[in-house]
């Protein structure tokens, strides 16, 4: 039966009924267990199972390295990077190890292992609590990018990623953790690499990940009101990318504006974009829009950051730009 | 502690089967057969023997780059030569030809594979530890590492965690003097890069890791706390590359007469001598021991030309468990 | 009753042959098969073969003659028979066509069979083998079933059956047939032998044999299209399949698509549009007409005329013009200052119409199989105008020095524009100059003027490198293209004429 919750209730949900379900899944992480997290995600699981859930030292390394170690001996470890750019202290783990382990082992085991990265910016938390670091992991074959948007996805994608034997970085935009919207009670899966129709649509195609959805959902009415019907595709998996669906909308539509809270240099916009020159070229009436943040760090400032973050009018002139084409 | 004869005979012929089968590598690594580049532990070959002597198969072992002699004394006796031709890049090595020198893996002995970045496997290993303990096993976890590692931060990261979980894990540090040109004492502060272990607590010492018997002993003592829930420890054992850091480097940073004053102190040689000095081991049983491995290594490097080379487009398999990646 | 042998076809373009040589003389007795003569046909030849076992009653054809196709050049039959009593058969038969008939000679046409033809699958097919039928004779077969599949070269397709009915195959798995060629019919009336018609029909008329029902064509990709023809129409072209489809001016709507949502992709079209597909339905381009000017109408004919009467050939030749240049540049300001607008062409008539002067024969023109000398230098000048071209002379320009040539030369042109050239200023001239040199042209074939027998064209001025005294050097070259009417002129007395210029600018 379906409540409304939050988002951060949906994923801290979708983690205690998968601890439930199977004794293999543990938590660790930086004030992950006595506290529940930072964010309060994992409020509870110490509580319930003080055995399965691990406060660590300040140690990425440690932590993405042990899960790599652990989920190949059968475990499975979600554990939790307080900011998504913490990832650097520990991306030999994920890149030179979690995303090779398969490869290596040939099937036999893998890194079955979650990393959870809060992500994002517009907390006013500067350039090393606020960026969107999916382009640092968007050419690592083997890993898997999560992004939910909403919290049906969280659970859902959460379950899924728990599940998965390949190493995810589940991403989780900090912005979402208050959005409520309804949740299963009971645990069910959204499968990994397929995109979502978020909405149907005719003449452009927009596509948004976690909180830029919101962005595309406004555009889509206000250009419904100029009689221009907006189809909204939601990747779900930023990697590897759900390209079929991409394809598919925007033969329909023929027009594509990507949305993107990251630099404009190399996100999962540049390679929807490069992607569709490649094959989708013959069906392209304009030409491809991308509404991205400036290529700068994300500064402190109020002013100076929401003058950095992409703002929703450059989705309006986008949509129109592509119709006026 | 001194070894029975018949225990030192064994490890004896394991020393001698990894020493001639890297002396076998290094030819055809040379000659251009073995693609890219291969790094030996020939002088090594205690400190590698010694420990896999003391571990079982469920113990798990991450063999550092120049690991070779470990993961074939790790490897059940049929599949050593698969270990080989892994080396060969041929279809039949122990990962498909898909790891070469650097990443030798057979998961069923745990041997869980080489990492050409150093300090990332001593993490890793935090996590088959962490099992032992989550699933409430005795198995134990082996990282093998150099003086080279030392300096990275991982290794904190590592010791610190492992000591405040008490997890069992052993620390085998072979100390081969050089990160490839960079003696350790231009690298690191301590006199004996074991000190460092003490700053957490772990029982650390420096032992002469070209003595198997002294390698066993002590490996012995730590793998048996290790599984009594006490935690780990770090054992730096001092021994010597004789080749460069990869086949073909001419090594022209060694003052001249280190190499061969470390051959003298060849464990092969040491170990030899006693066999015969203290158990009367005669020049006929040693011969036997050289003819048994020179027919065994014979074979493996008869099988690793032989064997097929892998098809090139089984190069877009295995990047994830559940999904294809497009080939060619 | 004797055969006859006709000047065979060879190919949909060949309209007549020629008979090389007869291989057999009358009264030979001859095999099937033998090469009997043979044929040439404009650069190829080929052997004909006897078409059966016989004598040769009688060539009609003699050696060295050409015959249109299907003309009757032979007789061949047995020992005593008539040749009146043949008949010549239809005049598009090749000797293996007559066989063919004589095979199945009693079968004659009715309206009650489809016939099914070999199917044109690209306009470069010209056969096709059928390498299986899949229903043997009197199976019934339904519409759309497959009944063959025809290879082409190294291509196979399937065959559907145009209607229902009972299926008799006429040529035999293997067969190899020329396009349209009968190859199967379904129904139980008799139809017309195989190869019995439509071997020459062009690819945009395969599709309609007989019986009015279409044969279906079937191709990779339109096979449903092509089995029901319903299904056209509903499809949309992608945005740049739209763009080709306009580029080729056809109507790519009744293609099935392969795209996402069937849409139509420049690859369907393309496939469409080799296989002869798209022709049917494409729209004729429509040219834009207008009216010729007089002037233009004048050009026209000139020009016809003059390639069509003359034996033209033209010369080229790299001048160093460094003197020319220096002599222009040193003095344009001083003409100027007179009023006078000294131009490199005004300098140049003056050189040539002395070189003219001592080759008379640059002036000579033939008529009436007289060679006659034109005596005045009048040196025409090819002015570039608004809807055409004026060739005004500068009469006796060999008497003329620069400055009057200049000022005669910017009164022709503004009266060339103006429209107010006399007849006088365009008749009489012995020699035509062309410039083409403002355009950066560097080399071309002029056509001569009516009447002349020589043009001068004179190419772009430019600066290269030379090689001079072993070093490289910065020159002014010009190219000069002289065309020549070689029946008057041969090619060493052109090639002094264009030295001798090069000596005049040399001594400016």
């Amino acid at each position: 039966m379906a409540r409304t919750i939050s988002f951060s209730k949906a994923l801290n949900e979708a983690m205690m009924q998968e601890m439930e379900r199977d004794d293999s899944v543990f938590i660790l992480g930086e004030d992950v267990a006595k506290m529940g997290g930072d964010f309060g995600i994992t409020s509870g699981i110490w509580d319930r199972w003080p055995d399965r859930a691990f406060d660590t030292a300040l140690s990425e390394s440690a932590i993405t390295g042990l899960s790599c170690g652990a989920s190949v001996c059968g475990l499975r470890p979600v554990a939790e990077l307080m900011f998504a750019d913490f990832i650097t202290v520990c991306y030999d783990q994920l890149v030179n190890n979690a995303a090779k382990l398969n490869y290596m082992y040939q099937g036999e085991a893998s890194a079955q292992m979650v990393v959870r990265a809060v992500t994002g910016g517009g907390i006013r938390c500067a350039y090393h609590h606020s960026q969107c670091i999916e382009p640092w992991l968007m050419n690592i074959p083997g890993l898997v990018i999560v992004a939910p948007a909403t919290p049906y996805e969280a659970k859902g994608l959460l379950v899924a990623s728990i599940r998965n034997n390949n190493p995810v970085v589940f991403l989780e935009h900090k912005h979402l953790y208050n959005v409520k919207g309804e949740v299963p009670e009971e645990l069910y899966e959204i499968p990994l690499y397929e995109a979502h129709v978020a909405r149907e649509g005719a003449d452009i195609t927009i596509v948004a990940a976690m909180s830029m959805l919101k962005f595309a959902h406004k555009a889509a009415d206000e250009m419904a009101a100029k009689g221009v019907s907006v189809e909204i595709i939601n990747p779900r998996t930023i990697f590897p990318l759900d390209k079929e669906t991409i394809k598919k909308s925007v033969a329909k539509t023929g027009r594509l504006v990507v949305v993107q809270e990251g630099p404009k240099v190399m996100g999962y916009g540049a390679e929807i974009g490069a992607m569709l020159g490649e094959e989708l070229f013959e069906y392209l009436k304009a030409p491809i829009k991308r509404v991205t943040s400036l290529d700068t760090p994300v500064p402190f400032a109020p002013g100076m950051e929401d003058y950095v973050l992409p703002h929703y009018e450059d989705v309006i002139t986008a949509c129109n730009e592509v119709m006026a084409y | 502690m001194s070894l029975s004869k018949e225990h030192l005979l064994k490890v004896y012929e394991d020393m001698l089967l990894i020493r001639r089968f890297e002396e076998e590598v290094e030819v055809y690594a040379k000659n251009g057969t073995i693609p890219g580049f291969i790094h030996l532990s020939i002088g090594q070959e205690a400190a590698q023997a010694g420990v896999v002597d003391v571990l079982k198969d469920t113990d798990y072992k991450f063999p550092d780059h120049r690991g070779h002699g470990a993961i074939v004394l790790s490897s059940k006796p049929e599949e050593r030569k698969r270990c080989m031709s892994e080396i060969f890049a041929k279809a039949t090595g122990i990962n498909g030809g898909r790891g070469g020198s650097m990443h030798v893996h057979d998961l069923s002995v745990r041997n869980m594979g080489f990492n050409g970045i150093q300090g990332s496997t001593v993490v890793t290993a935090l996590g088959t530890a962490f099992n032992s303990v989550y699933r409430k096993n005795d198995d134990v976890t082996v990282v093998f590492m150099g003086d080279g590692t030392l300096g990275e931060g991982t290794c904190h990261e590592s010791l610190n965690m492992s000591a405040t979980w008490k997890l069992p894990l052993i620390y085998v540090l072979i100390n081969n003097q050089y990160a490839i040109s960079t003696h350790y004492t231009e690298a690191h502060p301590q006199k004996q890069l074991s000190t460092w272990g003490l700053g957490y607590e772990v029982p650390s010492m420096t032992i002469d890791g070209n003595d198997i018997e002294e390698v066993i002993e002590v490996t012995q003592q730590a793998v048996d706390r290790a599984r009594r829930g006490e935690g780990p420890t770090l054992i730096e054992m001092m021994s010597y590359r004789w080749q460069g850091h990869f086949s073909g480097d001419p090594a022209a940073y060694r003052p001249d007469g280190e190499l061969e004053a470390w051959k003298e102190k060849d464990p092969l040689k040491i170990t030899k001598q006693r066999l015969q000095e203290n158990h009367g081991v005669s020049d006929a049983e040693i011969e036997a021991i050289s003819e048994r491995v020179e027919t065994e290594i014979a074979e493996y490097v008869k099988f690793s030309l032989e064997s097929p080379v892998p098809k090139p487009e089984d190069a877009v398999k295995y990047v994830y468990t559940d999904r294809e990646v497009e080939g060619r | 009753m004797s055969t006859v042998i006709e000047m065979p076809r060879y190919g949909a373009n060949m309209d007549e042959g020629t008979i090389a040589t007869w291989f057999v003389e009358e009264g030979e007795s001859v095999t099937k098969g033998q090469a009997i003569a043979e044929i040439a046909i404009e650069k190829l030849s080929n052997e004909l073969l006897a078409p059966e076992d016989g004598i040769i009653l009688k060539l009609v054809g003699a050696e060295g003659e050409t015959y249109d196709c299907g003309t009757p050049i032979a007789y061949i039959g047995q020992q005593g028979e008539d040749i009146e009593e043949s008949t010549p058969t239809v005049q598009e038969k090749s000797p293996e066509i007559v066989q063919d008939q004589k095979q199945v000679a009693d079968v004659v046409s009715s309206s009650d069979a489809t016939i099914v033809v070999m199917p044109r699958y690209g306009a470069n097919m010209e056969e096709g083998t059928v390498s299986t039928w899949f229903f043997s004779a009197g199976d019934m077969v339904e519409e759309g079933d497959v009944i063959a599949e025809i290879a082409i070269e190294k291509l196979t397709n399937e065959l559907m059956a145009p209607v229902a009915g009972p299926f008799y195959p006429l040529v035999e798995e293997g067969a190899t047939v020329n396009c349209g060629k009968t190859i199967a019919k379904i129904g139980e009336g008799e139809v017309a032998a195989e190869g019995e018609v439509f071997s020459q029909c062009s690819p945009s008329e395969m599709e309609v044999v007989e019986n009015n029902k279409p044969v279906v064509e079937v191709v990779e990709v339109n096979e449903e299209v092509a089995a029901d023809s319903n299904s056209y129409g509903s499809s949309v072209l992608t945005t740049k399949a739209q763009k080709l489809a306009d580029e080729l001016g056809v109507n790519a709507t009744r293609i099935k698509g392969t795209g996402y949502y069937n849409m139509v992709t420049r690859e369907d079209i393309k496939k469409a549009y080799d296989l002869g597909l798209l022709k049917n339905v494409a729209l004729a381009p429509t040219p834009i007409n207008r009216k010729m000017t007089a002037m233009e109408k004048a050009i026209a004919s000139g020009m016809y005329k003059s390639l069509q009467e003359t034996a033209q050939t033209t010369i080229t030749m790299d001048m160093d013009v460094d003197n020319l240049v220096e002599f222009y540049q040193a003095n344009k300001t001083d003409y100027a200052a007179m009023g006078v607008k000294l131009s490199y062409t005004s300098v140049l008539v003056n050189l040539i119409a002395k070189a003219l002067k001592e080759y008379p024969i640059m002036r000579t023109v033939i008529e009436d199989n007289m060679f006659k000398e034109l005596v005045d230098v009048n040196i025409g000048i090819a002015i570039d105008v608004e809807g055409g071209l004026f060739v005004p002379n500068i009469k006796n320009a060999d008497k003329k020095f620069y400055s009057a040539v200049a000022t005669e030369l910017a009164q022709l042109a503004e009266k060339a524009k103006a429209g107010k050239l006399t007849e006088n200023d365009l008749s009489y001239g012995s020699f035509t100059m062309t410039n083409l040199g403002m355009f950066g042209i560097k080399y071309f074939t002029p056509v001569l003027n009516i009447g002349e027998s020589a043009i001068l064209g004179l190419g772009a001025i430019r600066r290269e490198l030379a090689v001079r005294d072993g070093g490289f050097y910065k020159k002014n070259l010009m190219s000069f293209s002289l065309t020549h009417d070689h029946r008057v002129i041969n090619g060493a007395p052109a090639a002094r004429f264009l030295n001798r210029i090069q000596e005049l600018i040399n001594e400016i």
